[in-house]
C-alpha cells in the first residue's frame, strides 16, 4: 500500500514538474481577466454611492454622523472604482480563482459573509492585501509571490475579512473626521496628540483584526503554524521572495571578466527589525502582532494542521504564476535590476529556461540602452538607481554591480546577453530586435569600433591571466595595457557567422548614420518650422481613445471636488469626442469603461493592455528602446486597425485671484477704476486645461502632445466642442 | 483725412498680409468657416439731458470668413434713418457758437429760435479683421473677439421740417427752408469692436458686441462760424451729430454659419 502511494505521489510530482516546465518554456503572456464581468464592474460609481447613501439609517445618527457616512460612501466607492477600473484588477484568472477557492474554504460555515465578499487580485509588486467596507478584498500579486503556503494566504484573508466584518474602514474614516475637525474626544488635544491618537487607533484595529482573524482561522482545518510564519514572511517582504547568491561570474567567461570594483567589498546581510519603532505607523510592528497571537495560539491550541486544502501542486502552480507575473509587473515599472534578479531566481529553478533568458536579456538591454541614450542627453533619472542602497543580501550585489559598471561595459554585456537569448529563441522577433538594437547601440553611443574586438583565434596564444585590470586607471575600457577586457568580450561569439555579420552590419550602419542624422536633423527642423507656422499636421485618420477623464476642483481654503459631477462630465465628454470625430470623418475606437451597457471582458483586457504598455512607456522614458509590452501591443493595434493611441483629459479648476495691491491703489487714486478692480478681484479664475497625448503604438513614440490652458468656464459647451473639433482637425490635417 | 485714411489702410493691409496664413489649420466652428448674420445696432448718444437710445436701430447684413485659427475677415453693410432732435440742434448753435443768418426780403437776418426736426438716412459699409481670443477658448469664428477695421458712412438729409423764427425788428416771422436740396455726405471711422459669438446649435449663432467708431473728424466741427446758407448749416450740424451718435454702438446679431 505504501509502495502504491509512493508511486502515485511520484507520478503526480513528475507530471506536475513536466507541465510546469512545458508552461514556462513558452512565451509568457500576462494574466488577463476571463469570463463574465463581476457585478462590481458593471455599476457606475454614482449609482453605488446613491445606493450606499440610501442605506444609511438617518434616524439613529446625528446630523454630523450622517454627513460623514455620506462622505465615506462617496469617497470609498469612487476610490474602489478607481482601483477596479485601473486595468490592474483581475477576475476569472487562475490567481483570483485560487484566492476565491481559499476564501470558500475559510467561509464554508459563513455563507452570508461569503455572499457579501468579493476577492480580486491586483497586479502590483507591493506585498499587500486590503479590504473595503463594501466587501471587496484585494490581494496583490506581490503578496501571492511571497507566501509560502496556502495556509498563510488563508490567515491573511481571515485578517482582511475581520476588517470587513468589524467595519474598521468606516470607523477609521469617522475617527479621521473627528481628528480633522477636533471633535469628540479629540476636542482638547493638540494636533500632534490627535495624530498620535489616530495611529494608536489604527494599530488597535490591526490587532483586533489579527485576533478576530485568528478566531475565524482556528475554525478552519488550516494549521496555526502558518499564522506565525506569515508574520515572518511579512517581516522580509521588502526583499525578493527568495535569496540566492549571485556573483559577477554570472556574466563572465574564460576571456571576458569584470574587475573587483563592481562587487561590493562587504556583504550586506539580510536583516529586519521585528520590534522596529512603530509610533508613526498605521500597523503595529511585526513583533507585537506575532507575540499577541502567539499567546492566543498557545492558550487555545487549535486542532487544524493542514497547510493546504486545495493541494500542494495547485499552490505551487499559483505561486509560480504570481512570481512570473511579478517579473512582468516590474518590467512595466522599468525596475530592471529587480526583474533581472527574479529572472535569475527563476532560471535557477528551471535550468536554461528560455523565458528567463529572454527576461534577463531584456533587463540588460533596457538598462544599457537607457543609460547610453540618456547619458548622452543628460536627462535620465532612473528611479531604480537607488535600489542597491535599500537592497540586502544577493540583490544588493546585483544592484551594486549595475550601479558601478560603466556604460560601455553595459553595452557590451547587453550584446552578449541578447545574443544568448536569440540563440535560445532563434525565431523570436523580439529577440532579434533586441540583439540588433544592442549591437547598434554599442557603436552608436560608445567610442568602440569593430576592430576593438578580437576573435578567439587571435587571442588564443595569449595568457588570460595577463589581462589588464584597466579600472585602476579610471575606466574599464581605456587602453592602458596590451590587452583589456573589451577585446575578449565577443571572443567566442565572433566565430559564429550570424553574430559576426550582425555586428559588422551594425558597425557599418552606424558609420553612415552620422550622414543620415544630419539629413534627418534638417528634415526635423523643417518639420518643426512648418508646424510652428501652420499648426500641427497629424496626417492620421483614426485612433484608439481611452475614455477622457474630467476633474473639477474648486480651490479655496481646501480643494473641493465633486466626484459625482466629474463622472457625469466624463460621460458627456466622451460623447462629445465621439460626435466631433464623426463630424471630422475620423475613426475612433473607444475604450470606455464607464459605458456599462457595452462593457465586455475584452474591453477591460484591452484597457489593461494599454495601461501596462503606457506604464512601461512612461517609466522607461526612452522612445528608442523597444518596450517589452510592444510584443503584445502589436497585436492590439492590428486588431483595432489603428496604431494611434489617444489619451485625453480635462482639468477644470476654479480658483480665487491673488490680491493685487497695484489694482487697489489705482482704484483708490483713480476712483472710476474701482468697480473694474473690484470685479477683477472678486471674480474667480476659471481655468480649463485640455490635455491630449497621442502615441504611436508601433514605434512607442509620442507623436502629438498638446496642453491648452484656457480661461474658460466648463458650462460653455460650444467652446468645448470647437476645441475638440479643432483637435481632430489638426490630427487629420495633412502637410 | 485722406492722409489718415491712407495710413490706416496701410496698417490694415500689413496686418492682414502677415496674419492671413498664420497657422494653416482653420477648423472654423465644427467645420463652418463662413458666417452670415443679420445685425441690429442701436446707437447710443449722450445729449444734454439723457443718454438717448431713441434713434432708429440700423439693420445690417454681416458676412464673416475665418482665415486662420484666430482671425477672420468680416464685411458688413447696413442702413437706417434718424432725426436730429432739438437738443443736438441747439448744441451746435449755442455750445459751438455757430450762427445762421437767412435772407428774408433781401436782408440777412439772424435766427432767433427754431423748432421741428430734420430727418436723415444713412448706409454704412465696414470691413474689419477679428482677432479671436484663443486663451479664452475661442476659435474663429466663435467665441470672444476684438475686431478692428474701417467703417464708411453715407448719410443725407432727406427732409427738413424745421421752422425757424426770425425777428425783422418789428415782429417775429416763421421761416422754412426753401431749398431742400441736400448733398450726400461721407464719414469714415476707425472701428473697434468687442464681442462674443455663441453657437446655439451646429450652425445657428448669436453675437453680441459693443463697438466704438472713432470718426475721422474726431468730433470736430465748425465753431464760431456764421452760415448764410441754411442747407450748409444743417449739413454741418448733422455731420457733428452723426459722428457723435455713431461713436458707441451696441449690436446684436443672429445668423448661421456654414
Amino acid at each position: 500500500m505504501a509502495y502504491k502511494s509512493f508511486l502515485y505521489h511520484f507520478a503526480i510530482l513528475f507530471t506536475s514538474v513536466l507541465s510546469l516546465q512545458a508552461q514556462h518554456t513558452l512565451i509568457y503572456t500576462p494574466l488577463r481577466c476571463q469570463g463574465p464581468i463581476p457585478e462590481d464592474f458593471l455599476k457606475l460609481s454614482t449609482d453605488k454611492v446613491l445606493n450606499d447613501q440610501d442605506k444609511i439609517d438617518e434616524k439613529k445618527l446625528s446630523k454630523r454622523e450622517r454627513k460623514i457616512e455620506k462622505e465615506f460612501a462617496l469617497n470609498s466607492n469612487f476610490g474602489i472604482d478607481g482601483i477596479l477600473l485601473s486595468g490592474k484588477v483581475l477576475y476569472g484568472d487562475p490567481l483570483t480563482e485560487y484566492v476565491n477557492k481559499v476564501a470558500d474554504k475559510i467561509l464554508a460555515n459563513h455563507n452570508q459573509i461569503r455572499a457579501e465578499t468579493r476577492f480580486y487580485v491586483i497586479k502590483s509588486s507591493s506585498v499587500n492585501a486590503f479590504s473595503t467596507n463594501q466587501g471587496i478584498i484585494f490581494i496583490t500579486v506581490g503578496l501571492l509571490s511571497q507566501i509560502k503556503n496556502e495556509a498563510q494566504l488563508a490567515f491573511i484573508l481571515c485578517h482582511e475579512l475581520s476588517h470587513y466584518i468589524k467595519k474598521h474602514n468606516l470607523e477609521q474614516y469617522k475617527i479621521q473626521a473627528d481628528i480633522k475637525d477636533g471633535k469628540g474626544r479629540f476636542r482638547n488635544l493638540y494636533f500632534y496628540e490627535r495624530v498620535s491618537e489616530y495611529y494608536n487607533y489604527s494599530k488597535d484595529n490591526e490587532l483586533e483584526a489579527d485576533k478576530y482573524g485568528l478566531n475565524i482561522f482556528m475554525n478552519t482545518p488550516y494549521s496555526s503554524d502558518a499564522v506565525l510564519s506569515s508574520f515572518d514572511m511579512l517581516l522580509y517582504s521588502h526583499l525578493p521572495y527568495d535569496t540566492l547568491s549571485w556573483n559577477k561570474t554570472e556574466f563572465q567567461d574564460e576571456w571576458y571578466r569584470f574587475p573587483d570594483a563592481v562587487v561590493p567589498k562587504t556583504y550586506k546581510p539580510i536583516h529586519a527589525d521585528a520590534y522596529a519603532e512603530d509610533g508613526n505607523m498605521t500597523h503595529p510592528n511585526i513583533g507585537k502582532r506575532k507575540d499577541a497571537l502567539k499567546l492566543v495560539i498557545e492558550k487555545e491550541k487549535p486542532a487544524g494542521n493542514a497547510m493546504t486544502l486545495l493541494g500542494e501542486e495547485y499552490f505551487r502552480y499559483i505561486q509560480q504564476q504570481a512570481r512570473i507575473e511579478l517579473i512582468y509587473i516590474l518590467l512595466n515599472y522599468a525596475r530592471y535590476e529587480q526583474a533581472y534578479y527574479l529572472s535569475y531566481l527563476y532560471n535557477h529553478q528551471y535550468k536554461d529556461n528560455v523565458f528567463a533568458s529572454k527576461i534577463a536579456a531584456y533587463c540588460l538591454f533596457a538598462k544599457a540602452s537607457g543609460n547610453l541614450i540618456h547619458e548622452k542627453n543628460k536627462t535620465f533619472n532612473n528611479s531604480s538607481e537607488n535600489d542597491f542602497r535599500i537592497g540586502q543580501g544577493a540583490f544588493y550585489n546585483i544592484a551594486y554591480f549595475f550601479d558601478h559598471i560603466g556604460n560601455d561595459e553595459l553595452a557590451i554585456l547587453s550584446v552578449r546577453m541578447t545574443w544568448q537569448a536569440l540563440k535560445n529563441n532563434p525565431e523570436d522577433r523580439f529577440c532579434i530586435t533586441m540583439f540588433e538594437q544592442s549591437a547598434n547601440n554599442l557603436f552608436k553611443y560608445t567610442s568602440l569600433s569593430l576592430s576593438d574586438f578580437s576573435k578567439l583565434d587571435e587571442i588564443r596564444g595569449s595568457d588570460s591571466s595577463q589581462i589588464t585590470d584597466s579600472t585602476q586607471n579610471g575606466s574599464f575600457i581605456k587602453k592602458t595595457g596590451k590587452l583589456s577586457y573589451k577585446h575578449h568580450a565577443f571572443a567566442f561569439m565572433l566565430n559564429e557567422n550570424r553574430f559576426q555579420q550582425a555586428l559588422k552590419l551594425a558597425y557599418e550602419v552606424n558609420a553612415e548614420s552620422k550622414v543620415r542624422e544630419s539629413v534627418a536633423k534638417s528634415r526635423r527642423s523643417k518639420k518643426q518650422y512648418w508646424h510652428k507656422k501652420y499648426g500641427y499636421a497629424g496626417n492620421m485618420d483614426s485612433f484608439t481613445l481611452i475614455n477622457p477623464s474630467f476633474t473639477k476642483s474648486i480651490s479655496g481654503r481646501k480643494i473641493k471636488r465633486d466626484l459625482l459631477f466629474d463622472e457625469k462630465q466624463e460621460f458627456e465628454l466622451s460623447g462629445t469626442y465621439m460626435e466631433m470625430a464623426k463630424q471630422n470623418n475620423f475613426h475612433v475606437k473607444p475604450i470606455n469603461l464607464l459605458d456599462k451597457q457595452t462593457l465586455t471582458t475584452e474591453t477591460i483586457n484591452e484597457y489593461a493592455e494599454i495601461m501596462e504598455w503606457l506604464s512601461e512607456r512612461i517609466y522607461n522614458n526612452s522612445e528608442e528602446v523597444p518596450l517589452y509590452n510592444s510584443q503584445f501591443i502589436e497585436e492590439f493595434s492590428k486588431r483595432s486597425g489603428t496604431p494611434n493611441l489617444c489619451l485625453s483629459s480635462v482639468n477644470y479648476r476654479i480658483e480665487a485671484r491673488e490680491f493685487e495691491i497695484t489694482g487697489l491703489l489705482m482704484g483708490i487714486f483713480m476712483w472710476p477704476t474701482m468697480p473694474f478692480y473690484l470685479y477683477y478681484q472678486l471674480h474667480r479664475k476659471h481655468n480649463l486645461v485640455l490635455t491630449t497625448l497621442v502615441f504611436d503604438l508601433n514605434t512607442g513614440k509620442l507623436t502629438y502632445a498638446f496642453s491648452n490652458r484656457l480661461r474658460l468656464k466648463n458650462n460653455k459647451k460650444d467652446y468645448m466642442q470647437a476645441q475638440i473639433y479643432a483637435l481632430f482637425h489638426q490630427l487629420k490635417q495633412k502637410r | 483725412m485722406n492722409f489718415r485714411f491712407a495710413i490706416f489702410l496701410l496698417f490694415c493691409l500689413s496686418v492682414l498680409s502677415s496674419d492671413a496664413q498664420y497657422k494653416k489649420s482653420i477648423p472654423g466652428y465644427l467645420g463652418s468657416k463662413n458666417a452670415f448674420a443679420i445685425r441690429v445696432m442701436p446707437n447710443i448718444v449722450s445729449t444734454a439731458t439723457l443718454i438717448d437710445l431713441n434713434q432708429i436701430p440700423s439693420l445690417g447684413l454681416l458676412y464673416e470668413r475665418a482665415i486662420s485659427r484666430r482671425g477672420s475677415l468680416s464685411f458688413c453693410l447696413g442702413l437706417s434713418s434718424g432725426v436730429i432732435n432739438m437738443d443736438a440742434y441747439k448744441g451746435f448753435s449755442y455750445n459751438r457758437n455757430n450762427k445762421l443768418r437767412v435772407m428774408v426780403n433781401g436782408i440777412s437776418r439772424a435766427l432767433e429760435e427754431m423748432d421741428g426736426r430734420i430727418s436723415y438716412n444713412y448706409q454704412y459699409y465696414s470691413v474689419a479683421k477679428s482677432y479671436y481670443m484663443l486663451r479664452s477658448g475661442a476659435i474663429a469664428p466663435q467665441g470672444k473677439y476684438i475686431k478692428s477695421g474701417l467703417t464708411l458712412y453715407r448719410y443725407q438729409i432727406v427732409k427738413d421740417d424745421m421752422s425757424y423764427r426770425i425777428y425783422d425788428g418789428f415782429k417775429f416771422e416763421t421761416y422754412t427752408n426753401p431749398n431742400g436740396q441736400f448733398r450726400q455726405l461721407l464719414l469714415g471711422a476707425f472701428l473697434l469692436e468687442f464681442g462674443s459669438k455663441r453657437f446655439l446649435g451646429k450652425h445657428v449663432f448669436y453675437q453680441k458686441a459693443i463697438a466704438v467708431n472713432i470718426p475721422f473728424n474726431f468730433w470736430e466741427s465748425s465753431q464760431g462760424k456764421t452760415y448764410n446758407n441754411i442747407d450748409e448749416y444743417n449739413e454741418a450740424n448733422l455731420g457733428l451729430h452723426f459722428s457723435k451718435i455713431q461713436t458707441f454702438n451696441l449690436s446684436l446679431a443672429i445668423g448661421m454659419a456654414f
